[in-house]
């Protein structure tokens, strides 16, 4: 146990200090869980809104695959984007194997099922009456879908955190697609693994640290969204 | 005169029982007519027929209004996440913001709840959400007005006041349902009895 503590003083030291390494790969995961959460944000609110209020053929099937999209390994994205950036694979000139837009664009792929289902099952359990309200005092398509988005405002912020949560502590892509290079691709979770693996335990801890406060205040954040004070008011 | 509604061997069925059945039915314009039943004889199902939001039927039902000129205020009103501004605004967010928000205060005046413009409308009591709900419906000057139970909730002043507004409203074809006969509140040119459907 002593070493454990110790590493945690040690890590505890080098997050005063503003240790450049550990400072380095917590501000590129934020940069890159966020772009990410935010493109899937604009695509997946879109698709979960439509998949909600439109009827179509194979609407059913697109809402499984998804749902079931919503569980997919991080590794295996990783592989999937290595496949497709890689010089061999068919976007390997696009060039972005082992860069931070790739993983953006891996943890984008991570993002986007949650979103996209989330979305969807708030739009789709919204009351009837909502719809119907909104119909019967003339409102555009534009206004009925700001008005859904209004009224499940909550559901759709807490989306919006569960997927930022899960890009942001995942390792998979991150290491597949970004290669875990030095100050380039670096993430607080590929350089936990690192540090881990050269022995340099303090440094591990302080990079695990950083990540198990994120985890808090996003888990603390989803608490707090999910009991507003206006539901506490009706209940 | 043309009759704005005309309705011909109405039912709807749900499952394998009928919900609402009306042989046949004619309302002139600018008519207020009740539409008076027990629980389950139909009288929302027929309300929600006319308003174009049920299509599961058979019979003819005929209605001359486009439905942006209908409007309808549930059993039991949603009110939307905002004030009582918000919603009373909703449906004229295609007038000029100065147009928009003189009417939408001569309506809330109208129905005595001026003071909770402000107020967020999960605050509201049922009887004033109801109200609410009226305003927001009345504001838009439809041609056609359903009101599913407009006088559940309120008090005696709520009903006073609802049924002035509704008495003024000389250009508008009204239908009122409610459990028992509306004669004594308001004057009505025609009110339609359903009977409970046994099955």
């Amino acid at each position: 146990m002593e070493f454990i503590w110790n590493g945690i003083i040690e890590a505890l030291k080098l997050i005063l200090a503003g240790d450049p390494q550990v400072l380095d790969a917590a501000w590129r995961s934020i940069w890159i869980s966020t772009t990410a959460v935010a493109l899937a944000a604009v695509i997946g609110i879109t698709i979960g809104c439509l998949l909600a209020r439109l009827k179509f053929h194979g609407r059913t099937l697109l809402i499984i695959l998804f749902r079931a999209g919503m569980g997919i390994p991080t590794v295996l994205i990783g592989l999937v984007g290595y496949a497709l950036f890689s010089r061999q694979g068919p976007l390997g000139m696009l060039e972005l194997l082992y860069t931070p837009v790739g993983i953006v664009l891996g943890e984008f792929a991570l993002a986007l099922p949650i979103i996209v289902s989330l979305t969807h099952a708030a739009i789709a359990n919204l009351d009837s009456r909502v719809h119907e309200t909104a119909v019967m005092l003339g409102a555009s398509t534009w206004q009925r879908l700001k008005t859904y988005l209004s009224e499940t405002q909550l559901a759709i912020t807490l989306a919006l955190l569960t997927a930022f949560a899960r890009c942001f502590t995942e390792l998979g892509i991150a290491m597949m697609i970004g290669g875990n290079i030095k100050s380039i691709t670096r993430t607080l979770a590929t350089a936990t693994t690192l540090e881990t693996a050269r022995g340099n335990l303090s440094r591990a801890v302080a990079m695990s640290l950083v990540l198990l406060l994120m985890a808090i205040v996003m888990t603390t954040l989803i608490s707090l969204l999910s009991t507003p004070k206006s539901e506490e008011k009706r209940a | 005169m043309t009759s704005m509604i005309q309705i011909t061997g109405l039912q709807m069925i749900c499952g394998n029982k009928p919900i609402c059945q009306v042989p046949a039915l004619e309302i002139q314009p600018n008519h207020k007519f009740g539409v008076v039943g027990t629980n389950g004889s139909g009288k929302t199902t027929l309300l929600r027929i006319i308003a174009g939001l049920e299509h599961e039927f058979k019979g003819t039902v005929h209605c001359s209004l486009p439905q942006n000129q209908i409007g309808f205020v549930h059993q039991h009103p949603y009110l939307f996440k905002g004030t009582v501004r918000d919603n009373v605004l909703y449906g004229i967010r295609s007038m000029e913001t100065g147009d928009r928000n003189a009417l939408g205060q001569q309506m809330l005046e109208s129905f005595k709840i001026q003071h909770l413009t402000n107020r967020s409308c999960h605050q509201l009591s049922g009887g004033e959400q109801r109200r609410v709900a009226l305003a927001r419906s009345l504001v838009r000057a439809p041609k056609l007005l359903l009101l599913d139970e407009p006088f559940a909730d309120l008090d005696d002043e709520g009903i006073e006041t609802t049924c002035n507004i509704l008495s003024n409203l000389t250009e508008t074809t009204i239908l009122i349902s409610s459990p028992t006969t509306i004669h004594a509140a308001l004057p009505i040119d025609g009110e339609l009895v359903l009977n409970s459907i046994a099955f």
